[in-house]
């Protein structure tokens, strides 16, 4: 039993405990603070399912820039307590309350009926434990009843089949869309940007990690690649969103 | 539930930062807020396209969360923008009071 | 029946189609057009349907089959316009049909149409909205020949309904004048009540036989097999039908709208309120005898009402001092003739008096509307007389046609009223229905029961010998009145001394050349009109050539009429099968003259004894001059009953509609909306709350059944 599973477990309940806080607590100052940690918290379990770059970004872009933004805006308006206004206790606060426990059910519902096992194939053996009616397997990996999904998959396996893939790729025996989207087109054949190949110098410069997954140079491959389009329009997105703000902001009230 | 996180652990994570989000929408007065707790919904949202993208072995999904984070930047940058015009148009924040609409 | 010309026949869609162009053309533009243009367009479409239709009629002729036993066949003329409703098994073409009726039907409404377009040209020289008259007439025209043409009843109904458009349109036509608008709704509003009755006897007609194309119904109702399934709806669907008729051929229920629809021009009076339309209900008849035929009850009710609508209009005529109103009850009269005959089996001698009758009734209503526009609209007989010698012309063609309806001999309406009454006295309902045997058919008639019927053993004449005395009398009375009332008329206003005022004596003059054509022609017809169907008593001696022509009407619609034989009984007032017949016309000849005779002492010879009369029988005349109370009466049971009816609906709807039901919707909405005002506060997280439990609610119903939770 590795060390994983117990900061899964403290991510995720501070990252309720900071949420709940958010949305709880009065003073927006304490919110933002508790915002933060939040988005630290968050950071980890990017961390834990592999997704290294995103965790950099999260910190980097919600930490940091967001946060900054949201203090900046509160300290600006500088609002004491008194100008907080009145917490009233609403009927709508009730239903909202009720309606939100009641989704949370039916979306807990849905998510375990839909990740449960697939039934008749047995999991395959690794370092996974999973109580299967009481009794203990240690398994790399669990198949879903969703083609392609796993419900449990370690570390490793994760980068063999993420390695699998790439190989397959270039030996064009297989497309990235391969069984992901039905209407992409079949004849276009898949060229696997260099970036994307497997650098073992690269890798062995990450202390503990074996492969590429969801570091920056597949994302960045891919960013550049296949999702060029939308990337650039991001751009166009955030220049457009930095006048809208300024021409906002700057507006003379009358 | 097990002990060892698996899919299932991330999803009904992701599903209950999104209702505490969304109920912060919808019960929380301050503008300022209500905006927090879009960031918090737009990142649990990014926790269970992270988590499907590990799942399913493939980065498609990050790719996702990273142009959300994009498009979460930038709206705050213009949300915050407009919260702070509406201050110096009303002197508050609290969005029951801006009722504009319905006359 | 078959059809032998297959393939379609496109004259009867232009008979049709010529004065539908003109009423369009006159409808849409006539405001524009010069008056003598609306004239020659108005003129022009019916002279071109009146060619067309003599165009068919002649291919009708050269159709003619003789079979080996020497019978003469026609057939029939069809024409498809085209499919218009196809819906499961209701299949309704607007389809035309040519057959020996309609071909008379179509020459009459055609030919005296034109007569009195032309006379119109003239009479309404004067009138600004003359457009408007002559597309009103042309779209008659186009709706009355829609009626006799058509191959099913539904075409028949809707120049049915169009005819009634029409009537009203134009009875209404000075419609600045309350009195006349109220006319023309009187004339529609009753038309309803018979339209009404006409439609479902149609739905029961259908819904029973499947079809409403005539050549399948008549072929149905004439074969024995298949008959059985019309003979249980004959008496409903015949008599509601029939109420139709009496609706628009104006018999007793419902004749109270034709005197007062004199309200219209009088060219509108002759040609729609005496010639063409108000014979539609007999035509109707005539058109589908097969059906009536089936059931004697019925044929004796038709009977019976035609023969007191002919009597109590006739008594009426014989006081009114408005001479368009002496004809407008001289015609509900005549047309009770009609039924008369039609309801006796006689359907020959209904079409034959149809047809005299249009050309001496439209010569009757047309000089009149001479002398009324040479008398600057003045219809009181009492202020008239001595027109003779002022308006020669019209004196001379109202003297034909008034000795034509007189009933004197060698004018029209003498043979076409005899072959009637002969028909009264003589045929009888043996068509009878016997539950056990089925249906009696033409053909058991003829083999079986017309030996038992010259031996005096069927039931059925004893048993319904008592309708042929009651018409046979009531008609020789009304042959009296009529020929009385006639002729007093025209005492009045053509003989003695000039009763008008000095002013309009001045200016009595004869009418324009446009209106006395017409009158001559129309004169000629009513003298000539009775000759092609010359007594039996005289045809009978004469060798088969001449004989076919004299009785010309009758060969001419025997196939169409061939139930009609069966009603014929030969030989029940003993040995000479024609021997009743010139009875008959003897009778007749001396009641018109006894008639004439009277009308002379009381209006010429002692001008002082209708006072003395008047006097004498106070109540009656009083009766008499007022209708029979009827329209009071009317007035009474359903005028006054309906509004009363209405104040309480009146009531009704204030208090219980507008206040209980549309009060208390609003005090409804107006409550709950001050409950649910709240919900939509403005507020947009509450809307946004409503939207997560609406989520929620869904995902609950589509989540529910997939998870099982």
């Amino acid at each position: 039993m590795g060390v994983e599973p117990l900061f899964f477990w403290i991510f995720a309940i501070g990252a309720i405990v900071t949420s709940l806080s958010v949305v709880v607590v009065r003073n927006p100052l304490y919110c933002a603070l508790a915002l933060v940690v939040d988005f630290f918290f968050f950071a980890g379990l990017y961390v834990l399912l592999s997704a290294h770059f995103l965790a950099v970004v999260q910190v980097l872009v919600y930490g940091g820039a967001i946060m900054v933004l949201f203090l900046f805006i509160i300290m600006l308006l500088n609002l004491r307590g008194d100008e907080l206004g009145q917490m009233r206790f609403q009927l709508h606060t009730a239903l909202a309350i009720t309606a939100g426990v009641v989704l949370f059910f039916i979306a807990g519902g849905a998510i375990l009926s839909a990740t449960a096992p697939m039934d008749g194939e047995p999991p395959v053996e690794g370092t996974l434990v999973v109580q299967d009616d009481g009794s203990e397997v240690r398994v790399q990996e669990v198949r879903t009843s969703i083609p392609g999904l796993y419900l449990a998959l370690d570390e490793q396996t994760l980068e063999e089949k993420y390695l699998e893939q790439i190989a397959s790729w270039e030996r064009g025996t297989s497309r990235p869309s391969d069984g992901k989207y039905p209407r992409f087109n079949p004849e276009r054949t898949f060229e696997v940007p260099p970036s994307m190949q497997f650098d073992p110098e690269a890798a062995s410069v990450v202390p503990g990690r074996s492969g590429l997954y969801g570091t920056f140079q597949p994302i960045s491959a891919l960013l550049v690649n296949r999702f060029v389009v939308p990337f650039e329009l991001t751009a166009l997105l955030l220049l457009a969103a930095i006048i809208g703000a300024v021409i906002i902001a700057k507006r003379r009230v009358t | 539930m097990s002990w060892e996180p698996t899919l299932a652990h991330y999803l009904i994570l992701s599903a209950a930062v999104f209702t505490i989000g969304m109920v912060g929408v919808l019960v929380r007065r301050n503008a300022i807020i209500l905006f927090m707790s879009i960031e918090l919904m737009l990142n649990s949202v990014n926790l269970s396209f992270i988590a499907f993208a590990r799942y399913r072995v493939d980065l498609d999904g990050h790719i996702f969360a990273f142009f959300i984070m994009a498009v979460a930047a930038a709206e705050a940058a213009v949300a915050l923008a407009i919260v702070l015009h509406v201050f110096r148009h009303k002197r508050g924040i609290e969005v029951d009071e801006m009722q504009e609409l319905k006359h | 029946m078959e059809a032998l010309y297959a393939e379609q026949f496109y004259f009867l869609g232009l008979i049709v189609l010529a004065p539908l162009l003109g009423a369009i053309i006159n409808g849409l533009f006539g405001s524009k057009l010069p008056k003598r243009v609306v004239d020659w367009v108005a003129c022009g479409a019916m002279a071109m349907s009146f060619a067309f239709a003599l165009i068919s009629v002649q291919a009708l002729i050269n159709n003619m089959t003789v079979s080996p036993d020497g019978e003469r066949s026609w057939g029939m003329l069809t024409y498809t316009a085209y499919q218009w409703i196809f819906s499961g098994s209701l299949e309704a073409e607007i389809a035309f049909l040519l057959d020996p009726l309609s071909a008379v039907m179509v020459l009459v409404v055609t030919g005296v149409g034109l007569l009195i377009h032309i006379y119109s040209a003239g009479y309404m020289a004067e009138d600004e909205s003359k457009w408007r008259y002559f597309a009103y007439l042309n779209l008659f025209a186009f709706a009355m020949l829609m009626l006799v043409l058509g191959k099913n009843m539904l075409v028949t109904f809707i120049g049915w309904e169009g005819v009634g458009v029409c009537s009203y349109l134009l009875i209404g036509f000075w419609f600045g004048d309350d009195e006349k608008a109220a006319a023309g709704q009187k004339a529609f509003l009753v038309n309803r009540v018979g339209d009404f009755c006409f439609i479902l006897g149609m739905f029961l007609v259908f819904y029973t036989a499947g079809t409403w194309d005539y050549v399948a119904l008549a072929e149905m109702s004439t074969t024995a097999a298949t008959a059985a399934t019309l003979l249980p709806i004959a008496l409903p669907a015949g008599l509601l039908i029939f109420l139709g008729c009496t609706g628009k051929s104006a018999q007793i229920p419902l004749y109270v709208w034709l005197p007062d629809a004199m309200a219209g021009p009088t060219p509108v009076s002759a040609l729609i309120h005496a010639a063409t339309m108000v014979t539609a209900g007999v035509f109707l008849i005539c058109r589908m005898n097969w059906l009536f035929t089936l059931d004697h009850r019925l044929m004796a009710t038709i009977a019976i009402v035609g023969a007191l609508t002919a009597f109590f209009a006739a008594t009426i005529a014989l006081v009114q001092t408005d001479i368009k109103r002496v004809l407008a009850y001289s015609t509900v009269s005549q047309l009770g003739f009609m039924f008369m005959a039609v309801g006796m089996g006689a359907f020959v001698a209904a079409i034959f008096h149809l047809m005299t009758h249009a050309f001496f009734k439209a010569l009757l209503f047309l000089g009149a509307g001479s002398v009324i526009h040479g008398m600057h609209h003045e219809q009181d007989m009492r202020k008239m007389g001595g027109l003779r010698k002022l308006m020669p012309y019209t004196w001379a063609t109202f003297l034909v046609a008034t000795i034509a309806i007189a009933g004197v001999p060698f004018f029209s309406g003498f043979f076409s009223k005899d072959l009637i009454l002969w028909g009264a006295i003589s045929n009888a309902h043996v068509l009878t229905v016997d539950g056990a045997m089925g249906m009696i058919t033409m053909e058991h008639f003829t083999s079986a029961l017309v030996p038992a019927a010259a031996g005096g053993e069927a039931l059925d004449i004893g048993r319904w010998a008592i309708v042929n005395w009651v018409v046979f009398l009531l008609g020789i009375m009304t042959a009296f009145l009529t020929a009385f009332y006639m002729f007093r008329c025209y005492f009045m206003t053509f003989h003695g001394e000039c009763r008008a005022d000095e002013e309009t004596k001045a200016h009595i003059h004869e009418s324009p050349p446009s209106m006395l054509v017409p009158l001559v022609v129309l004169a000629f017809l009513s003298f000539v009109g009775g000759y092609v169907g010359i007594p039996h008593f005289i045809t009978t001696h004469m060798p088969e050539g001449p004989q076919f022509w004299s009785l010309l009407l009758e060969n001419w619609l025997a196939e169409v009429f061939l139930v009609s034989d069966a009603y014929r009984v030969v030989g029940r007032f003993g040995a000479s099968p024609y021997g009743l017949e010139t009875l008959v016309a003897v009778v007749s000849i001396a009641i018109a003259g006894a008639g004439i005779g009277l009308a002379y002492l009381m209006y010429v010879k002692s001008p002082e004894l209708p006072a003395r009369v008047k006097e004498r029988a106070g109540k009656l005349y009083d009766l008499l001059w007022n209708k029979y109370f009827v329209d009071e009466g009317y007035d009474t049971a359903f005028v006054r009953s309906t509004l009363k009816l209405g104040e309480v609906s009146y009531w009704f709807d204030r208090y219980i509609i507008a206040g209980l039901l549309v009060g208390g919707t609003a005090f409804m909405t107006k409550n709950f909306g001050q409950v649910l005002r709240h919900l939509q506060g403005g507020n947009v997280q509450r809307y946004a709350t409503y939207i997560l439990i609406g989520t929620v609610l869904i995902l609950f119903a589509i989540l529910g059944g997939a998870t099982g939770s």
